[in-house]
């Protein structure tokens, strides 16, 4: 039974591991267009995760059909549409956070955390 | 009138809109436009909190839509205060701004950025205090976070990497909320913050909505510096330009702290709730523990800047503190420190990008003979370091005075401890200062040239003029709201709803 329920969850399971593999690669690497991306990567399983919540097993589009009258016919929208928000959001953050990479770059002509961090305590 | 509640968030944030288009056609305006807009914002908050003093809670539906399926706006006690120091404190940085760039030998290219930015931030806090549900409250968190990273690496090459970290750190954390808010929703199927208080308490104890609180509060530890989720906030603070700073540490954080008491109190339901009196013990044992890290750090540094920024992290802990309280009394201590603090430090933040364009240095050593050089900065100095100690007739007296009776009515003694040991901290690091500015001599090498601004009246300004009014503005509202703190507590502090979660 504990084995049912744990493979019925299975796709959370992954994106959970999505999630995480963005936090430690932020953690481990030192380079900072690395963390970049690994931010990037912990965002879209944010995504990911409030998609499926919306998901309902042979759901169709949230329109309204004639004849449907079921909800659980149709998908939830609500989460799609908060996510178009939170996607805005994460583009955003990445556009302003290379912008900084550029600033960075050419202030200090390396990417490299530890090296900038040793440079700052100067 | 009846749509004050939406104003309130939408003049700052068509300002931020048109701003460029008016700087590129009417370049003559742009300042008198970007000071009016801010000051009408001052306005409509005065006139918010007084619709909210004498008829209670308003609640704002945009659109007309109702609460489940429209957006909602609620303006009650605590975030009609929240918006009055927005939008307060945005108005006096904003009269401090412009002559500090001018003055200012970093010489920045990009100021209407700055100053839409800046704008776009105090419509993000000012957006977060009204939210009337969670998701509305995320997007307006991540405007004013966005904003803010901005300003912040406008200091130069250092701030850049200091807001980058900053930008990694609060990404994080807003990942963090979303991942709570998630599973919020996937348990009750709701944003509305009000029909959410009346969903969760029976489901408290499931595993999916501790785990989303436990998400929602380090997310938002996260934004607010936290200890020990602070390690951004020295570098940003100690590298952003001085009047972004002096918003972002007053205004900003204190909206993040804020969406903590809305979340505990109205959504989880207190003390009420043994899951969530658990969570807020924890956020009282890791505040007490902000407190006495941030003094002893500030203690340790040589630099007014750093100085600051620690003291930032102690004082803004005292926020949680009280709230972790949860007596009448600590929620209105918590509240008056919302307006104290931001006074208080905005104002030291000033004072010290004063001494930066005057002095040419912010070495804590090198301060001797200020007081001669800069006497109304000093002045100002004196009130807002008095105010932080916690003496009277300052506003910090009476936020410390009423966390002691909330803490002593629950009978937390070791958080009375802890607030008095705070008050000894920081008298040891800004009696430090005082000595430098009033006692020392100067220094050889520091000495203070001369301003490039005219006389008034046959005496010259140490500092162009709005910039002083901007800090005498400030440290007359800390006199004042110190001296007028029985008013504010029996008025408006009276009416914060705790939802029956209080102690």
């Amino acid at each position: 039974m504990s084995v049912a329920i744990f493979f019925s969850y299975v796709i959370f399971w992954l994106i959970a591991l999505l999630y995480v593999s963005g936090f430690f690669g932020m953690m481990e690497h030192n380079h900072l267009v690395k963390k970049l991306m690994a931010m990037n990567l912990m965002q879209t399983a944010v995504i990911l995760f409030f998609l499926l919540l919306g998901q309902k097993i042979g759901g169709i589009t949230p329109i309204a059909v004639p004849g449907i009258t079921d909800i659980d016919a149709y998908a939830n929208p609500l989460p799609q549409a908060l996510m178009l928000t939170a996607i805005v959001v994460n583009l955003s953050t990445t556009g302003i956070a290379l912008t900084f990479l550029i600033v960075i770059k050419k202030f200090w002509n390396t990417l490299d955390e530890s090296e900038i961090m040793r440079r700052m305590d100067k | 009138m009846a749509h004050i509640p939406v104003l309130v968030v939408l003049v700052p944030l068509l300002t931020a809109l048109v701003l460029p288009a008016i700087n590129q056609l009417l370049p003559r305006i742009t300042q008198a436009f970007f000071k009016s807009a801010l000051l009408a914002n001052v306005v409509l908050a005065v006139l918010a909190m007084r619709h909210v003093v004498t008829e209670g809670p308003w609640h704002y539906w945009l659109g007309n839509w109702e609460p489940p399926y429209g957006i909602e706006f609620v303006l009650d006690a605590m975030s009609a205060t929240l918006v009055l120091v927005a939008a307060g404190m945005a108005f006096v940085v904003a009269l401090y701004a412009r002559p500090f760039f001018n003055l200012d030998e970093a010489g920045m290219e990009t100021r209407t950025l700055f100053y839409v930015l800046f704008t776009l931030m105090t419509s993000g806090v000012i957006g977060v205090a009204i939210a009337g549900d969670i998701f509305t409250l995320y997007v307006f968190i991540e405007i004013a976070s966005i904003s803010s990273y901005g300003v912040v690496a406008m200091g130069g090459g250092r701030a850049a990497f200091a807001a980058y970290r900053y930008l990694i750190l609060g990404t994080v954390a807003a990942t963090f909320y979303l991942i709570g808010i998630g599973l919020i929703f996937a348990m009750t199927g709701t944003l509305n913050m009000a029909q959410l208080s009346e969903m969760l308490p029976p489901l408290m104890r499931s595993p999916a909505i501790i785990a989303g609180m436990c998400f929602i509060i380090l997310g938002l530890g996260t934004k607010t510096a936290m200890v020990p989720l602070h390690s951004w906030l020295p570098d940003a603070h100690t590298y952003g330009p001085t009047p972004a700073i002096a918003f972002l540490a007053t205004a900003l954080l204190k909206a993040f702290s804020y969406a903590i008491y809305r979340f505990m109190y109205q959504i989880f339901g207190g003390h009420a709730q043994p899951v969530t009196a658990l969570a807020l013990q924890v956020l009282g044992g890791l505040a007490a523990a902000g407190i006495l890290y941030g003094s002893v750090m500030a203690i340790a540094q040589k630099d007014f800047r750093r100085m600051l920024a620690y003291s930032t992290i102690a004082q803004i802990s005292y926020i949680p503190l009280g709230i972790a309280i949860g007596t009448p009394a600590a929620i209105a201590g918590a509240a008056l420190q919302v307006i104290s603090h931001s006074m208080t430090k905005g104002c030291l933040f000033m004072v010290k990008g004063g001494m930066h364009l005057k002095l040419h240095t912010t070495q804590i050593d090198d301060l001797g003979g200020m007081s001669r050089s800069m006497p109304i900065s000093s002045f100002a100095l004196t009130v807002s370091a008095l105010s932080m100690i916690g003496l009277p007739p300052t506003s910090g007296f009476f936020v410390k005075w009423q966390l002691l009776r909330g803490a002593s009515a629950a009978g937390l003694n070791w958080m009375m401890i802890v607030l008095v040991l705070s008050g000894l901290l920081n008298a040891v690091y800004f009696f430090r200062i005082l000595e430098n500015v009033f006692i020392r001599k100067p220094n050889q090498e520091a000495h203070a040239d001369e301003g490039p601004h005219g006389a008034v009246l046959g005496i010259k300004p140490e500092l162009p003029l709005p910039m002083l009014a901007a800090m005498l503005i400030l440290t007359f509202g800390i006199l004042a709201v110190g001296v007028g703190s029985g008013w504010l507590t029996e008025h408006v502090f009276s009416l914060i709803d705790l939802a029956g979660g209080g102690v």
